[in-house]
């Protein structure tokens, strides 16, 4: 132990550079004029966390539930799990997943299970190749949870520099097992025109001006994709999404648009789904 | 606790703790200049991450685990910038009074890896308790326990062929 007892005088005679001071002061500065880095991602999670607080009680448990829908044969449940969690270097990783479980069909319940965890293992592959700091954070909702729809949102947040918010949502209905696509509720292709004019109609009414304009001040919005991110409500409405930057300016943030009924009536392929 | 209180706490922290902060990165590098440079990066990382640590209590333990995952980045980045030889650069840096007594620190650290060194360091340098250097490995304490006698007799052996 005399040696250690030794080393330990030599750890402390280590001399401090008279630079040390300057060093750590101006790595503290450093930080001060970049505050407003973090400060948006910490509202961006409040902002989920409040979309959560709505529908479930969140609990510090490992998984927390996010619906529970009671079906005549089984209950099909949506949990949050923390999937990767990374604070290493410049990498600051806090990605969820949703796991769904009660289908009778654990076969498709498997496919989308599967397909959660491979969304995240890409989203993360894809961003541990960047340099530069580098924050990703993906949050799994429920947004409706009805006997017929049952609406899974995951929120992405990539934030490097700016940030950049997306969604990807998966439409299931609960009680026939089946994912519900866009073009599966209309009858044809005209559901694209008859959605697209009411969501131009829309942004050129709003007068926030974050909507992308050319040069000579047009609306840059065309048309929705035939495959564009939706969900319905639990009122059985049809609700369309666009992602940050897609149409808009960055401060509107992930768009939605809740299209009346009446636009698409006559394109529906029924109203079991849309009312 | 908010998190601008928190960064207070962590830039007072910083302020009090620098000179063993500079140490630690020190140890790991033995090059003034690398050790500046990481003990920077490490402060910046602790005030951008700040609002995740949760228990302010392990303020400690949770900024030299961030200043040991900085030292191993960068000893990975510069694999081949630092010097080769670096017990003989570590002595001309510190000159120390006498140079015998100097060869037993650089030359026992010399072969421990960073964990290795992090754990002797810790322990015995700093009289961290076994638990809180768990925390900063992120190990059980079992674990550490068993990775400091490992590295204790690993010590020991190369000491003695050292005195003989």
């Amino acid at each position: 132990m005399n040696n250690l007892q030794n080393m330990k005088q030599q750890y402390h005679d280590i001399p401090l550079p008279k630079e040390l001071s300057d060093a750590v002061q101006h790595a503290l500065h450093q930080n001060r004029s970049k505050k407003s880095w973090y400060r948006p991602l910490l509202l961006t999670a409040v902002a989920i966390l409040a979309l959560f607080i709505g529908s479930i009680n969140l609990s510090s448990s490992f998984a927390n539930q996010l619906a529970s829908v009671p079906l005549m044969s089984s209950v099909v449940e949506v949990f949050s799990v923390q999937d990767i969690e990374r604070n290493y270097g410049d990498t600051e990783v806090a990605v969820s997943k949703p796991v769904i479980t009660g289908f009778n069909d654990k076969q498709f319940e498997q496919i989308l299970n599967e397909k959660y965890e491979e969304e995240n293992r890409e989203l993360f592959k894809s961003t541990s190749t960047e340099k530069g700091r580098i924050s990703l954070d993906r949050q799994a909702v429920v947004l409706t949870d009805t006997e017929n729809v049952l609406s899974i949102a995951r929120y992405t947040t990539v934030t490097q520099g700016g940030s950049a918010q997306s969604i990807a949502i998966d439409n299931i209905d609960p009680h026939n097992e089946w994912v519900i696509t866009l073009p599966s509720l209309f009858k044809d292709n005209t559901y694209i025109p008859a959605i697209s004019s009411y969501i131009y109609a829309q942004i050129e009414q709003r007068e926030d001006r974050l909507y992308f304009t050319d040069e000579e001040g047009s609306i840059t919005f065309n048309t929705i994709d035939a495959n564009q991110t939706f969900s319905i409500t639990k009122d059985g409405q049809l609700t369309i999404y666009f992602d940050e930057y897609t149409i808009a300016a960055g401060a509107a943030g992930i768009v939605e648009f809740t299209i009346p009924t009446d636009v698409i009536k006559p394109s529906l392929m029924s109203n079991y789904y849309i009312k | 606790m908010t998190t601008d209180e928190k960064i207070t706490q962590l830039e007072e922290y910083i302020v009090a703790y620098q000179g063993a902060h500079y140490r630690l990165a020190y140890s790991y590098v033995k090059n003034q200049q690398n050790a500046l440079d990481i003990v920077q990066d490490a402060i910046v990382k602790a005030l951008r991450s700040i609002h995740r640590l949760e228990e302010i209590a392990y303020l400690h333990t949770w900024f030299y685990r961030i200043l040991m995952n900085t030292a191993i980045d960068y000893l990975r980045r510069h694999k081949r910038m630092i010097p080769s030889d670096d017990a003989l650069f570590a002595r001309e840096q510190s000159t120390p009074a006498n140079p015998d007594l100097h060869m037993d620190l650089w030359e026992a650290l010399n072969q421990l890896s960073v964990e290795q060194k992090t754990i002797i360091i810790l322990r015995f340098f700093e009289d961290m308790k076994l638990q809180d250097i768990a925390k900063v490995l992120d190990l059980n304490v079992n674990t550490v326990k068993a990775r400091l006698y490992a590295t204790l007799k690993k010590l020991r052996i190369q000491m003695e062929e050292y005195h003989e």
